[in-house]
């Protein structure tokens, strides 16, 4: 019997050693590239020919063009939209991420933790960096809740660094925790179905059900991303006082 | 008579759109939080938590290592990670109630209110 985890075991595809470093193409590398390629298609093939009224394939694209646009100006205010394209290329490469990994035989690249970190410690950084440039060493005061005694200050600021700190952790362990756990699940139902023989329709019926709810949550989890990240974003532009 | 009929149907499908237009008009952002269900609520709350110990931790020890104070910092930065977990949670348990009730709050409004 296969081990419910095999699945997010990576392979390497083309052996490839840059400088003593490991840079070889592995499954996870190509589903990302297949992930973009399709991404990129569905994006700009209907576009081509774009009408007044919106065909099927169109309206999808505007759709979520609209849907990502009204996130960010919603959850991160004014000066915002000089991020659309940043927020909105990891909304639909996330978003592709997840629903390729519920085709059979595919590889959910966002189950793996250092791919979603990866992710989170760029945006967090990039948004620091932002911050700082955009309102100097005033941006820290962040880290100052006001109208605060000055003794408590003292445990206040750290608490408050340390949360700071850890958003990256978070963003990335929800995301990767989720698309792990759900494929996992899967799996092992799969097993009691091949099991149980005669009566393995029964945990395949959860198979079902656990499928249509994981629909569900890769594009919540997708969705939760990029708002978090508006957030982030909101952060960085206006100063709070 | 023509023209004032088309005038009427005009009319007809504007007020249609319009009551259409309301209808959908809350919903995107609602409905994708609102299907989040409490296993889900529960489960983004725990990691918040988690996540704020754990990393208080890491940089409590990692201090330690670096400075050679071993067993202070880490306990320190503990109960710092603690505090910043429960932080943590407490910002995002008021996002979630306030992205479920308030919806014409002020866009630049953030997670915690001063």
């Amino acid at each position: 019997m296969h081990s419910p985890l095999e699945q997010f075991e990576i392979h390497r595809l083309i052996h490839l050693n840059l400088g003593g470093f490991d840079a070889s193409f592995t499954n996870a590398s190509l589903f990302m590239v297949i992930v973009s390629v399709l991404v990129t298609m569905l994006l700009t093939l209907p576009m081509r020919r774009a009408t007044m009224v919106p065909g099927r394939w169109q309206s999808v694209v505007e759709m979520s063009y609209e849907f990502v646009a009204s996130m960010l100006s919603d959850n991160a205010g004014k000066g915002s939209s000089k991020y659309f394209p940043f927020v909105f290329t990891l909304f639909m490469f996330i978003l592709g991420c997840n629903l390729m990994g519920l085709v059979p035989f595919t590889y959910t690249v966002t189950s793996q933790i250092i791919v979603t970190f990866a992710f989170a410690i760029v945006i967090n950084l990039g948004v620091t960096v932002l911050g700082l440039a955009k309102h100097g060493p005033g941006w820290l005061r962040l880290f100052v809740p006001s109208g605060v005694p000055l003794v408590l200050l003292v445990i206040l600021v750290p608490i408050e660094i340390v949360s700071y700190l850890s958003r990256p952790m978070s963003l990335s362990v929800r995301l990767f925790a989720n698309m792990m756990g759900g494929h996992t699940i899967l799996k092992v139902f799969g097993g009691f179905a091949v099991m149980l023989g005669m009566f393995g329709f029964v945990p395949w019926l959860a198979i079902v059900a656990v499928t249509a709810l994981e629909f569900l949550v890769a594009v919540l989890q997708a969705y939760v991303f990029a708002i978090l990240t508006c957030i982030y974003l909101s952060d960085a532009l206006h100063v709070k006082h | 008579m023509t023209d004032g009929n088309d005038h009427s149907l005009l009319k007809d499908i504007e007020t249609r759109l319009e009551k259409a237009r309301e209808k959908n008009q809350p919903r995107p952002s609602r409905k994708a939080t609102n299907d989040s269900n409490a296993i889900g609520v529960a489960m983004r709350l725990g990691v918040e938590f988690f996540v704020g110990v754990a990393v208080g931790s890491i940089i409590g020890y990692l201090l330690d290592k670096w400075l050679g104070t071993t067993p202070w910092l880490f306990v320190v930065f503990f109960f710092i990670g603690t505090g910043a977990g429960f932080l943590n949670v407490f910002r995002a348990a008021n996002s979630l109630g306030r992205t479920k009730t308030g919806k014409d709050e002020e866009p630049d409004g953030d997670d915690e209110q001063p």
